[in-house]
């Protein structure tokens, strides 16, 4: 490539480079358009300053999750401890009934354990809560080192991980990970689906 | 009620912290920001879009080639990043976090696009445009026109490259390939704008 080559390229991208102009119309509508739109990020997660690694935080897991969901019929079997200890990776761990559920439209209530023996406080963080570090902390469970929380979720898909000492995020080991083609976290994919 | 697992593949991936040896001249805006607006400030917000509106439509219309699509892209940009400022990482760099969502934004709208037009029933006849005549098109509209022919990822490289001014490092961010792919991208794409634009000199002259 000789050096005339190279000018025309830079001419051609001088040329489209002043394609960029102030259009405050549009600008207006965007700030418009998110003025009514809920603002959990507002209770954002305290990142911490070292960079985020991932090799770090999976030595850190010893981890377990175990979704606990009853049926409103008490005839439909629950998951019994058998069928968790069958699951890939899983430790298992007292499943917890949870409240029994009347009317389809009513959210689940869905079981979320972590077994991390070094942590000090671990939260549930999700599409479901606004990603709040604070909506969805788990308590610490008879077993050293396990975590849980139940929640009702509705049906459907839902984005979530574990925050846990309030710094490290951390996907759940055995849900099949979800990358965010925009936003880079790895996070843990649920679907509730209705009885 | 039960529960499934998606099936979806485990592909990690993280934005990476800045790299001062690999900052260049910065077009980024001041970090503190962007900060402020996952803090709740809603000025800091107004204040990243006025800084990088202009720069975001011109990457999108030069994407897209269409200036409706352009904004649909990046007013939904502006949007997603709105709602998921509180995912933003207190030492990650803005810019090619914004430019990674309205890279994504220009692809699913091309796609959509791409697949709209194969929709098209074999019978219907095209529409043809009257064209200016080769002579009269200035040099913008024939440097446009040789974008339209590069291939997506070529036309992306050499956008975010040459006209925003960023780095491999930043791009390789953005578009999530690596940086060895990049740089070819960016020189097909030098390559096949030079041969196009040489042309259209020979024919100009």
């Amino acid at each position: 490539m000789d050096a005339d080559h190279d000018e025309l390229i830079e001419r051609a991208a001088t040329t489209l480079r002043r394609g960029a102009h102030r259009n405050p119309r549009a600008i207006a509508r965007i700030l418009a358009a998110v003025e009514g739109r809920p603002r959990h990020w507002w209770r954002s997660v305290p990142w911490p300053s070292a960079p985020y690694s991932l090799a770090a935080t999976s030595l850190l897991i010893a981890a377990s999750l175990i979704l606990g969901f009853f049926t409103r019929q008490a005839t439909e079997r629950p998951r019994n401890e058998r069928e968790l200890a069958g699951l890939p990776a899983a430790r298992p761990l007292p499943v917890v009934p949870a409240a029994r559920v009347t009317g389809e439209a009513l959210p689940l209530p869905v079981q979320f354990t972590l077994r991390d023996v070094r942590a000090a406080q671990v939260a549930l963080i999700g599409d479901f809560n606004g990603w709040s570090p604070s909506a969805t902390p788990l308590e610490p469970g008879d077993v050293a080192g396990t975590w849980s929380v139940t929640i009702p979720l509705s049906a459907g898909r839902h984005v979530y991980a574990f925050l846990v000492d309030g710094k490290t995020w951390m996907t759940d080991p055995r849900a099949q990970t979800s990358r965010d083609l925009d936003f880079g976290h790895a996070n843990s994919v649920l679907i509730v689906q209705a009885p | 009620m039960a529960v499934a697992r998606e099936e979806s593949p485990a592909v990690l991936w993280a934005i990476q912290p800045a790299n001062p040896s690999t900052v260049r001249q910065s077009t980024d805006i001041d970090p503190a920001v962007p900060l402020r607006a996952r803090g709740g400030d809603a000025k800091a917000y107004a204040e990243l879009v006025e800084y990088f509106h202009a720069r975001c439509m011109r990457y999108a219309r030069y994407m897209l080639g269409e200036q409706e699509e352009a904004e649909e892209a990046v007013q939904d940009t502006f949007i997603r990043v709105y709602d998921h400022l509180g995912q933003f990482r207190s030492d990650a760099r803005f810019e090619p976090w914004l430019f990674r969502i309205l890279a994504n934004r220009c692809r699913t709208l091309r796609a959509r696009r791409r697949q709209r037009e194969s929709l098209v029933t074999t019978g219907e006849l095209p529409v043809v445009a009257a064209e200016a005549p080769e002579d009269t098109r200035d040099l913008l509209e024939e440097v446009e026109a040789a974008l339209d022919d590069l291939p997506t990822e070529q036309r992306e490289a050499f956008l975010l490259r040459h006209v925003e001014d960023l780095s491999y490092e930043d791009m390789a961010v953005i578009t999530g390939v690596r940086l060895s792919a990049l740089r070819m991208r960016v020189k097909r794409a030098c390559d096949a704008l030079r041969t196009r634009l040489i042309k259209e000199q020979g024919r100009g002259r």
